[in-house]
């Protein structure tokens, strides 16, 4: 009789998973003990899977969308959602409430055909993805007065925010760290700031 | 708009369509919500995590390529709310609606019956998951409850297949211990 079958593989042959199926289904019908062991996994398998779904009533939805439609009114959404934020520092609280300000007069400089809530909404967006990643960093470490030094990062979002090919850029270098390719869809001004922008981004330290 | 696709909603929704943002929750908030359910043990704090990952998922919209599976993406966001949530010590199942005591005294008449038993697995379930740890009790539950395969399974937790396979093995065997323990197999 071939050697014992290891759980981790007994685990995995439940699911269709196993490598050798037919090795073990063989060894299964040979071994007593194996076969103890795999059908006692089957046990706890059907056990699990008679849990009942979950009841969610109309409440939920209607909730969530509640919350959405409130969080999606510009600059008004990430506010509420990090009241440590802004009682961490008043500095904050100007900083924030002139990005959109200063945004949508970027976005009309620059002649983007976008509506204001749009832009307002995009850099929402932004904000709160960053404030996101700031907090999750921060509130493990429990080094919350280093986000407040990182508030110059605020800097190059309002960068950003005034150039949207730069926005989109930025976004995606961060799915796809490929500079070069990325450098080359820009004009030569942004594809400057970028390569800057960059350089900031990659130390991980956030200081302009 | 229930027959579209779930990235045809994301473009939909991405687009302002905020009708179409509505189904994607629809279509998604028993799996999402039973998730983080099974992961916490509070059905509260579910509900809880589970808007927040919504309302998340709404704002991370316009960043999200259609790579892979929407669902894989959804319960990336929703496992982390949760292991944040856990993370910052909120007390496991504390509040729990239906506690194991309950369901046994509750039970009256037919129907009665039948639900205090299905509340009585879930709480048993529960109970059990409560003693994994997060890395074992997620594949568990992302496997069992939710029927995922090992490839999503890796990239909802961040690992290889490889490790899932292993976190998969060792969670059941514990869990059969647990409920060996209880005396919940013969349910
Ligand atoms: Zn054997």
């Amino acid at each position: 009789m071939s050697k014992h079958v290891s759980l981790k593989e007994l685990s995995a042959h439940l699911d269709g998973q196993a490598r050798g199926a037919g090795r073990i289904q063989q060894h299964l019908q040979q071994c007593p003990e194996c076969a103890r062991v795999y059908s006692e996994l089957e046990n706890v398998q059907g056990f699990l899977r008679k849990t009942p779904q979950e009841e969610v009533g109309p409440g939920f939805a209607a909730r969530v969308m509640c919350a959405v439609r409130e969080e999606a009114q510009p600059s008004k959404g990430w506010e509420r959602r990090y009241p440590w934020a802004l009682a961490a520092s008043a500095a904050v609280v100007a900083l924030c409430a002139g990005l959109a300000m200063f945004a949508m007069w970027a976005f009309e400089e620059a002649h983007t055909p976008r509506t204001d809530q749009e832009i307002a909404s995009d850099l929402d967006s932004l904000v709160l993805a960053w404030l996101d990643e700031m907090e999750e960093m921060h509130m493990e470490e429990g080094h919350q007065d280093q986000f407040l030094d990182e508030l110059a990062y605020l800097d190059i979002l309002l960068t950003m925010a005034a150039d949207p090919e730069l926005e989109e850029a930025m976004l995606v270098y961060e799915d796809e760290p490929h500079v070069d390719e990325l450098v080359e869809t820009l004009d030569e001004e942004s594809a400057d700031i970028f390569v800057e922008l960059l350089a900031t981004y990659d130390q991980g330290a956030w200081t302009p | 708009m229930q027959n579209l696709s779930d990235w045809e909603l994301v473009t939909q929704a991405r687009g302002g369509d905020i009708a179409a943002f509505e189904v994607l929750v629809q279509r998604y908030q028993e799996p999402v919500v039973r998730f983080c359910s099974r992961m916490t043990g509070s059905r509260e704090d579910a509900e809880d995590i589970a808007q927040e990952s919504f309302v998340r998922l709404y704002h991370t919209l316009h960043r999200v390529k259609p790579k892979a599976k929407f669902s894989t993406y959804l319960f990336t966001i929703a496992r982390n709310r949760t292991l944040n949530h856990l993370r910052d010590g909120k007390s496991r199942g504390h509040d729990k609606a239906v506690s194991l005591e309950e369901t046994r005294l509750g039970a009256g008449g037919p129907s009665g019956a039948q639900s205090a038993r299905r509340n009585e697995i879930t709480a048993f379930v529960d109970r059990a998951l409560e003693r994994l740890s997060p890395d074992h009790r997620e594949v568990i539950v992302l496997r069992e409850l939710q029927g995922m395969d090992y490839e999503s399974i890796a990239a909802i937790v961040g690992c290889r297949p490889g490790t899932v396979k292993s976190r998969l093995a060792r969670g059941r065997e514990q869990l059969r211990q647990h409920l060996l323990e209880m005396g919940a197999l013969d349910l």
